[in-house]
């Protein structure tokens, strides 16, 4: 500035300026402009090649360490995409990475390392991790990384534990659904509201339990369960809808999946759509190819269900296994290899980010706004070419192919189940299956639909799963059990067992079905009463297994009760009033032939009730008419007392009386018949004859 | 042609008569011409090369408050257009000094194109040694240094 004031002055003034400042040097070195504007330069370029200026100079390190630099950043209003990607190499948990510009992935070590199976969502410069496990038990904690300082705050836990979640943004709020729960927790979405910080629940059930994905599109929130199950959520209707493998949006949905525009693509190295990236229009509700990408490494074909899709500021990213992968240290490729692969970049296609990532490792996606950043779960969605095509109904998944999974970063899964072998699983769900298959095919139609509905929230409770799982454990016990009875020589209370082994879970869905639709039923019955005997002569059976079914069951025993109340008073009550109808359903169902015999039971009664009571009448009963015949009859009587007796003697045979005491009771019987009942002055005669 | 001229002259004594609209961008300039009108404006750190990419990048950039239909008033995706041109000719050693002019001149606008050209060049560069060699930066790390910051950037495990 003083140099401008002085140039008035004199025209070619500044000369003793002009020669130290701007003559020219070779080249100009960067160093040589003021701080101020290094920092402007700096504050440029993206964050992920701060690691490497931070090594050029002391004044790039310092500049790189100072706060301004952030400052400066923030006021330029520099916002940049960068790929954080949470990867596990087990037995250590997940933790931060960040994709580079020179395509490696650097870890974040400012930030501590993560939940395992948490659910992620992006806002701004936030990553917000919500839920997981931490090895021993779900979470209900959320952490915010703040990608700008890399710094961690925690948010007000949510009210439900979740493991592998689903989550997503829309409108200043994150919506949180499925996942696993704890048993005691409620299957609700829950919301965060991010201007007031704070959960709101709510009562939409949940979808799915397994969930392999998730997006947000179009301001609904898509989840990919297991077994192409899909279910869409509408927060502004509050409102779910589920798909069980019908619809075309669940068909090739992959785990490796991403949404760009409002548009969902995924990879299919089946190409079934003619190109092995897959876009799904949800206007037109249909795949379509993306044409335009070729020549794709084949090592992403081979791990195209390992691999993970990210959209990076609109780019496609792809994070792949190679297939020269390490085990356990990741080694980034040179930067040639990178170039190489960078060359894969299309107009809108993807750019492939060739990574050794252990097959098994969390990966993640990308950003949408700034510093944005997604993750996902793992290669849990991973499914076979073949088991892809196939999409029934209904399917019950065997939890077991999941637990083959290793380990979720090195952590034990929680409802891990290794006693149970696959076939069994599979039986087991088969049985499940094909009862649930009797249940829902109902004559009336709303019935059945209302019985479908029952199903389906079973299955994407898990419920189905868990009790085929049970079921497989009970079969096992109960192989095992057998065996050793039958070395020991004890066979009688084998043909026990199975009821039980059976019942059991199948009275477990039921409850489960119950538990959704009519709560807080408290009727008290007698039957109830009965219901727990049974539990407890099985109990030793539940004992044996040591594990769940025990719990279940008695609250089986104790659910079931009311139920069962209900329908007998229903069905008294069924003549006269037909309006209750659609609530008496669901009790009815459970009851299944038994309700259909129910009805008459109490007419009998009522027609009973006049006249004599049952019992002295059919004693008496026989003899009656006898003694009107004629006299032959009596002589044939006459000869029935010493059968008579060698009845009751047969009949009480358990104390075994010494001979005299035989005479004594028969005498006394005799005196009783012919003094004791009304008809006997007719008899007495004859027994004197005889 | 009623606009108002105003002449610049460079640190080798060359003149530049450029409408004062085009040279008002800048800050610096504009405070002067109110000071001192109808005076020449000597920028006396500044050579005729640096001066005419000045002028051509305000030229470009003028904003028309008299409703001529300039090929200055281009839309805005075809300015961004011309800016990446506009830097991409330009050589590292030019860059460096248009960067100081801009900042001298106190043109935010140009000031944002070159630092962004600039730290575009060090993105893309690979590691450290390329950017000491691309912007002629001594080393003054020792060793131990390096090893250091290096542990700190490390991979885990």
């Amino acid at each position: 500035m003083a140099v401008i004031s002085d140039i008035p002055d004199g025209d070619n003034g500044g000369a003793p300026n002009k020669k130290p400042q701007e003559q020219p040097e070779e080249v100009t070195s960067l160093e040589s402009l003021p701080d101020v504007l290094i920092e402007h330069i700096i504050a440029r370029v993206p964050r992920s090649n701060h690691p490497e200026i931070s090594l050029v100079s002391k004044l790039f390190r310092r500049i790189i360490a100072s706060p301004e630099l952030r400052l400066t950043r923030s006021k330029l209003a520099i916002t940049e995409h960068v790929l954080y990607a949470l990867l596990a190499f087990p037995p250590h948990p997940p933790s931060w990475y960040i994709l580079n510009a020179s395509l490696r992935l650097r870890r974040v070590n400012t930030l501590p390392p993560m939940p395992s199976g948490s659910a992620v969502v992006t806002i701004g410069h936030e990553i917000y991790v919500i839920g997981g496990s931490n090895g021993s038990e779900y979470l209900a904690s959320v952490t915010v990384v703040d990608c700008r300082t890399h710094t961690c705050r925690s948010l007000p836990s949510m009210r439900i534990a979740r493991y592998r979640a689903a989550a997503g943004v829309i409108d200043g709020k994150i919506y949180v659904m499925g996942g696993y729960v704890n048993r005691s927790g409620r299957f609700r979405v829950e919301t965060f509201d991010l201007e007031r910080q704070i959960w709101l629940g709510s009562q939409i059930n949940s979808l799915l339990r397994d969930i392999v994905t998730y997006d947000v599109m179009k301001e609904k929130i898509y989840v990919l369960g297991r077994h192409q199950c899909l279910g869409v959520y509408y927060p502004k209707e509050g409102t779910v809808q589920s798909y069980l493998g019908r619809c075309n949006l669940g068909g090739l949905w992959q785990a490796s999946s991403c949404v760009v525009d409002d548009m969902l693509y995924t990879i299919d190295p089946g190409c079934s759509v003619w190109t092995p990236i897959i876009v799904f229009d949800p206007e037109v509700n249909a795949w379509k190819p993306v044409k335009g990408v070729c020549g794709l490494p084949p090592c992403l074909y081979w791990y195209a269900y390992e691999s993970k899709m990210a959209n990076v500021g609109g780019k496609l990213v792809i994070l792949s296994s190679s297939h020269e992968w390490k085990p356990l240290r990741p080694t980034p490729p040179t930067p040639a290899q990178s170039r190489d692969k960078e060359a894969y970049q299309s107009r809108d296609g993807p750019r492939r980010v060739p990574y050794n990532v252990r097959g098994d490792s969390h990966s993640n996606r990308s950003s949408q706004h700034r510093d944005q950043q997604n993750h996902r779960g793992r290669e849990e969605g991973r499914r076979s070419p073949s088991h892809k095509r196939s999409s029934p109904p209904l399917e019950f998944s065997s939890t077991s192919r999941h637990k083959s999974q290793p380990s979720d970063g090195g952590i034990p899964l929680r409802m891990c189940n290794d006693i149970a072998p696959k076939e069994t699983v599979e039986n087991a769900a088969g049985v499940i299956r094909d009862t649930l298959a009797q249940y829902t095919a109902c004559a009336d139609p709303t019935e059945s639909a209302a019985r479908r509905d029952r199903v389906r929230i079973a299955e994407a409770q898990g419920t189905i799963e868990k009790n085929a799982l049970q079921m497989a454990k009970i079969a096992e016990t109960r192989a095992r059990n057998s065996e050793r009875r039958i070395s020991d020589g004890d066979k009688g209370s084998d043909s026990r067992t199975p009821l039980s082994a059976r019942l059991g879970p199948q009275c477990l869905v039921n409850v489960e079905e119950e538990n959704c639709l009519s709560a807080g039923e408290s009727v008290q019955n007698t039957r109830s009463l009965d219901r727990a005997h049974v539990r407890d002569r099985l109990g030793p059976v539940s004992l044996e297994l040591d594990m769940s079914p025990a719990v279940p069951r008695v609250s089986i025993s104790e659910r079931l009760g009311p139920i069962v109340a209900e329908t007998f008073q229903d069905n008294e009550a069924a003549p006269l009033e037909r309006s209750n109808q659609e609530e008496r359903v669901p009790a009815r169902d459970r009851l299944g032939e038994g309700t259909v015999l129910s009805p008459e039971a109490p007419v009998e009664k009522k027609k009973r009730k006049p006249g004599r009571p049952a019992g002295p009448r059919k004693i008496v009963a026989s003899p009656a008419p006898l003694l009107q015949s004629g006299c032959r009859k009596r002589k044939l009587l006459a000869a029935k007392p010493p059968t008579g007796q060698k009845k009751q003697h047969a009949e009480g045979d358990k104390p075994r009386k010494t001979a005299k005491q035989n005479k004594q009771k028969t005498k006394n019987i005799r005196k009783g018949v012919s003094t004791g009942t009304p008809s006997s002055s007719d008899n007495s005669p004859i027994v004197n004859i005889g | 042609m009623s606009k108002k001229m105003i002449v610049l002259k460079s640190s080798e004594g060359v003149s530049f008569v450029v409408e004062e609209a085009v040279a008002r961008q800048s800050k610096i300039i504009s405070f002067l011409v109110e000071e001192f009108p109808d005076r020449e404006l000597p920028l006396t750190n500044m050579t005729s090369e640096i001066l005419r990419k000045t002028i051509e990048y305000c030229k470009k950039h003028v904003v028309e408050d008299d409703g001529g239909g300039d090929s200055s008033s281009s839309s805005s995706g075809d300015l961004k257009e011309w800016d990446v041109k506009f830097v991409a000719e330009i050589d590292q050693p030019r860059l460096m000094d248009l960067l100081m002019a801009a900042n001298y001149l106190d043109i935010p606008s140009l000031l944002d194109v070159t630092c962004q050209k600039v730290a575009d060049t060090i993105a893309a560069c690979n590691d450290e040694k390329e950017i000491r060699a691309t912007f002629n930066i001594e080393n003054d790390f020792t060793e131990e240094e390096v090893e250091a910051i290096r542990m700190e950037n490390q991979y885990p495990i």
